[in-house]
């Protein structure tokens, strides 16, 4: 698959695209990174080593020197991330001098300001209201932690903050920030809110924000870990139906019960280790249309397999759809040498 | 309103008889999505033409409902699991270990008793795991696979066995079990179900059933289809030739994968590290396994077997879309209705809801338990408060076990075809066997378990409850004993009359479901002379509708199957 080939066919090139397990599960991964950003790094990480491996293995077989443009890569982010680094704690260092807490809230002006904090269940935003330099009201916008951690401390927090009117540490130990994540979430969500107020509030460069928020994102937890674990069974499952699907003359096999009905009156039952033809369908689906037609040899066409099949599956047929997989792709591949060689 | 609960209670009803009597041949899973699509059609003219269409738009949102995504995703991360232990060797690794432990003092025989045992006590979320891995490994015990050790009788007695243990042993699983649906409705009232209310009694109820299919398989099918088995018998001059073993050569990353897999399993069981999702452990398991056995990620996928995950999830789907319009409580109100029969009553009742997966097997249990354990659940004080907790616990119990072993006797893609496949059997020829097991021994174990251990255990601040192995053990024995004496007098009286055999045969299974109802009412009512009765009868009632599915003759049966029915 060339690039040359987007602009020449693009329906071809779509569609060259869509039938490569490698480009759905690129796809797949820049999208889930794309939705949550707490699995960006995970997904970094293993995009990362993912390519290192194969480019590696190129690269011992045929000198390629993607690897090489992978590790010039590799150096301009880590190189990035020290920069943004560096913009990040110059940044955090002047943000101190002008924090809201405290005394800093007659450094807030006037006005209604919302901020978003992350809590246990997702994010927390509240809108807060200064007048003369002090905090008179905070409203709950959005607060999905409610059905799991008990309300009252955030509201005795809410009652304390407006008693003194600024942001402060709470006076009981056990409400102090960080103690749970819900009301380090709701805290957090104040403090963005008040920083709205603050006039030239120092901000991470847009370098810095880009950077970070690409192969960063939040914080890995256990939430988007299971999340993950869940997101790839999902992927897999559908990336394994679609192959199928996908190449003419394979999509029966996706309904194969794998009730060996046809091992059983196949005369050959078994070959390479292989249960035949109940193997044969099931190597279509993963498209190792190769390893079929490699199998091929020792399946003698009597068609036992095909009666007997709840669902109709059929062994010569699965075979014959391999072939025909397997000649398209080495004619793609032809026609794309030729092009290079061009 | 109530008249659209009827409607898509037909609806289901009837695609899925349809299905299972050869007349919709098409994979069951579609029969299913067909059936969320029509209920949902229906409910969504019903629900315009009396609520208007707000009530149509909140449709979608109620059916969806119904998903239950933790089993689902489970299941697959098993699967993976699975493929990864296949792919880098690792049941090549466990036929070593089996063939060491033939050659220990258990020999032949406990290796093989352990075999047959091996998915209950590895309790995988689908038992076509361990049989797609392990049923090539058994045939090779035979003449044809090559080491002649067992003769066809024998061979289909170790293959039927194995398969009936491997299509129940999803039940108990803990990672993704078909169990686990019901341990989470349990979860209402006992704190810790969800910590495995419901594995021991499965387990203890599938090794005894286990046990008894064999004794049929050898006593009763074999008569009853004596022609409908291919498996060749060694010819007289290859008798008393010594074969030689072939040499099984397990790579390192075969037992490195074992190791994981062990391991995975044991931490997501007793979560040593803390409470995380099975999913995580499983997943991480896996990758484990592709960075250590040098795998890849094909071969995790190559473990999936698509149908117990579309099945279940387009059993969800059908499940959702019958409570969102109305089809349970249709169903609830129905079954309220036969506990108004007079010879049935509760106990009645339940004896036939207990086997309900059993008269109607799909290829995978969990197709139907997603959609009637929320019907069970109202028994309870949820809704019709027939039953109090502890009594939905034992009649859980009681379902789950018939519920997961149905997928083994199903004909349309059920486990057991995989046994049948191996044995080079007819479809049905383990039909009998499995549905007597499942009907007679393992429903009623399942209950008396639940009663005489698990509740204590469960609930240990309840005095009332006892924890009594003893008692136990005289109810199994009892049990068992009954059964065995009606195969052994079933074995003297079959003939070669198929339609004679027949009736002999129902005779038996209506005195086994009468004694399974009577055990099952025991157990939920005691000495309640009245309820052991009604149990009786919902026993044969039920036992009469699953005798009358075993096939007399097989070709005719499968030639029905395949071509659909006779014009």
């Amino acid at each position: 698959m060339t690039w040359s080939r987007l602009l020449r066919d693009p329906a071809g090139f779509l569609w060259a695209a869509i039938t490569t397990r490698g480009v759905r599960l690129t796809v797949y991964l820049l999208l889930v990174a794309a939705l949550f950003p707490s699995t960006r790094f995970i997904l970094s990480l293993a995009l990362l080593v993912t390519l290192a491996v194969m480019w590696l293995q190129d690269y011992r077989r045929t000198a390629s020197r993607k690897i090489f443009y992978l590790a010039a890569a590799l150096g301009l982010i880590v190189l990035g991330y020290w920069v943004a680094r560096i913009n990040v704690i110059d940044v955090d260092r002047q943000r101190l001098a002008m924090s809201p807490w405290g005394d800093g809230i007659r450094l807030v002006a006037d006005g209604t300001y919302q901020g978003v904090g992350e809590g246990f269940r997702g994010a927390i935003k509240v809108e807060v209201h200064v007048e003369d330099h002090r905090i008179t009201a905070i409203r709950t916008l959005e607060y999905p932690d409610l059905i799991s951690v008990k309300d009252n401390l955030i509201t005795s927090f809410k009652r304390e903050l407006l008693e003194k009117g600024r942001l402060e540490k709470p006076s009981d130990p056990d409400m102090f920030r960080g103690a749970i994540r819900t009301l380090t979430g709701y805290v957090n969500a104040i403090e963005a809110a008040l920083t709205k107020g603050i006039p030239d509030y120092p901000q991470y460069s847009i370098f810095s924000r880009g950077l970070l928020d690409a192969f960063l994102g939040k914080a890995p937890d256990r939430v988007s870990l299971n999340g993950l674990a869940i997101l790839f069974a999902a992927f897999m499952v559908f990336d394994y139906a679609l192959q199928s699907m996908l190449t003419p003359g394979t999509g029966r096999s996706i309904n194969c019960y794998n009730c060996a009905t046809c091992v059983g009156v196949c005369p050959v039952k078994e070959a390479e280790g292989v249960q035949m033809p109940m193997g044969l369908v099931l190597l279509t689906r993963l498209g190792e249309y190769e390893r079929v037609t490699e199998l091929s040899k020792y399946c003698v066409g009597c068609g036992r397999c095909a009666a007997k099949c709840p669902i109709g599956n059929s062994g010569p047929l699965v075979i014959a759809a391999a072939f025909q997989a397997c000649y398209e792709a080495k004619k793609a591949k032809t026609a794309e040498e030729q092009e290079v060689s061009v | 309103m109530e008249i659209l609960g009827y409607l898509t209670l037909g609806i289901f009803l009837t695609l899925m008889l349809l299905t299972l009597f050869g007349y919709i041949r098409t994979p069951v899973q579609t029969v299913l999505v067909m059936s969320t699509i029509l209920c949902l059609i229906v409910g969504g003219i019903f629900r315009f033409a009396y609520s208007g269409w707000d009530a149509v738009m909140l449709l979608p949102n109620e059916f969806l409902g119904g998903i239950i995504l933790h089993p689902i995703t489970a299941l697959l991360t098993g699967l993976f699991l699975a493929g990864g232990l296949k792919a880098s060797g690792g049941f090549e690794a466990l036929k070593v270990i089996l063939r060491y432990l033939r050659r220990s003092p258990i020999g032949l025989v406990g290796t093989l008793v352990i075999l047959i045992n091996l998915p209950v006590i590895s309790s995988l979320p689908c038992g076509r795991i361990l049989a797609a891995a392990l049923l090539p490994l058994l045939f090779t015990f035979g003449f044809e696979g090559g080491l002649g050790i067992l003769t066809k009788s024998q061979l289909i007695v170790l293959i039927g066995a194995f398969t009936r243990n491997a299509m129940g042993s999803c039940g108990p699983s803990p990672i993704g079990g078909v169990g686990q649906i019901g341990e989470g409705f349990l979860g209402s009232f006992f704190p810790t179900a969800s910590e495995g209310i419901l594995r021991a009694p499965q387990a203890f109820s599938l090794m005894l059933g286990t046990a008894i299919v064999a004794i049929f398989l050898k006593m009763i099918s074999q008569r009853l289809y004596p022609e409908d088995v291919a498996l060749r018998e060694a010819p007289p001059s290859a008798e008393g030739v010594e074969r030689k073993e072939p040499e099984i050569v397990a790579p390192l990353e075969g037992y490195l994968a074992l190791a994981i897999f062990v391991l995975s399993l044991l931490t997501a069981i007793f979560q040593p590290f803390g409470k995380m999702p099975v999913q995580s452990v499983l997943v991480a398991g896996a990758l484990l396994m592709i960075v250590v056995c040098r795998i890849r990620l094909t071969h995790l996928m190559e473990g999936i077997i698509l149908l117990p995950v579309t099945a279940m999830a387009s059993g969800f789907l059908a499940a959702g879309a019958l409570a969102a319009t109305g089809g349970f409580d249709a169903l609830g109100t129905l079954l309220n209705s036969l506990v108004k029969v007079p010879f049935l009553g509760v106990a009645g009742m339940l004896a036939i809801f207990v086997q309900f997966q059993t008269i109607l097997p799909l290829s995978c249990a969990r197709i139907l338990t997603a959609a009637l354990v929320p019907v069970l659940y109202l028994f309870g004080p949820a809704k019709f408060a027939f039953l109090d907790w502890s009594q939905l616990a034992i009649v859980m119990a009681a379902y789950i076990i018939n519920a997961t072993t149905s997928c083994g006797p199903s004909p349309l893609g059920g486990g057991g075809m995989m046994g049948e496949g191996t044995m080079r059997a007819e479809t049905g020829f383990i039909k009998g066997a499995y549905t007597f097991a499942s009907m007679a021994i393992m429903a009623p174990l399942a209950a008396i378990y639940m009663k005489f251990m698990n509740l204590k255990v469960f609930q240990p601040s309840d005095p009332s409850f006892v924890k009594d192995i003893t008692t136990i053990m005289e109810f199994a024995l009892a049990v068992v004993a009954v059964n065995l004496f009606l195969i052994f007098l079933s074995r003297r009286v079959l003939g070669t009359d198929s339609s004679r055999n027949f009736y002999f045969q129902l005779i038996g299974f209506l005195t086994a479901g009468a004694l399974a109802g009577g055990i099952l009412a025991f157990a939920l009512f005691e000495t309640n002379a009245t309820a052991i009765l009604q149990g009786v009868a919902g026993g044969i009632v039920a036992a009469m509708l699953i005798g009358l599915m075993v096939p007399r003759t097989l070709s005719r049966r499968m030639t029905a199957t395949l071509s659909g029915p006779e014009m």
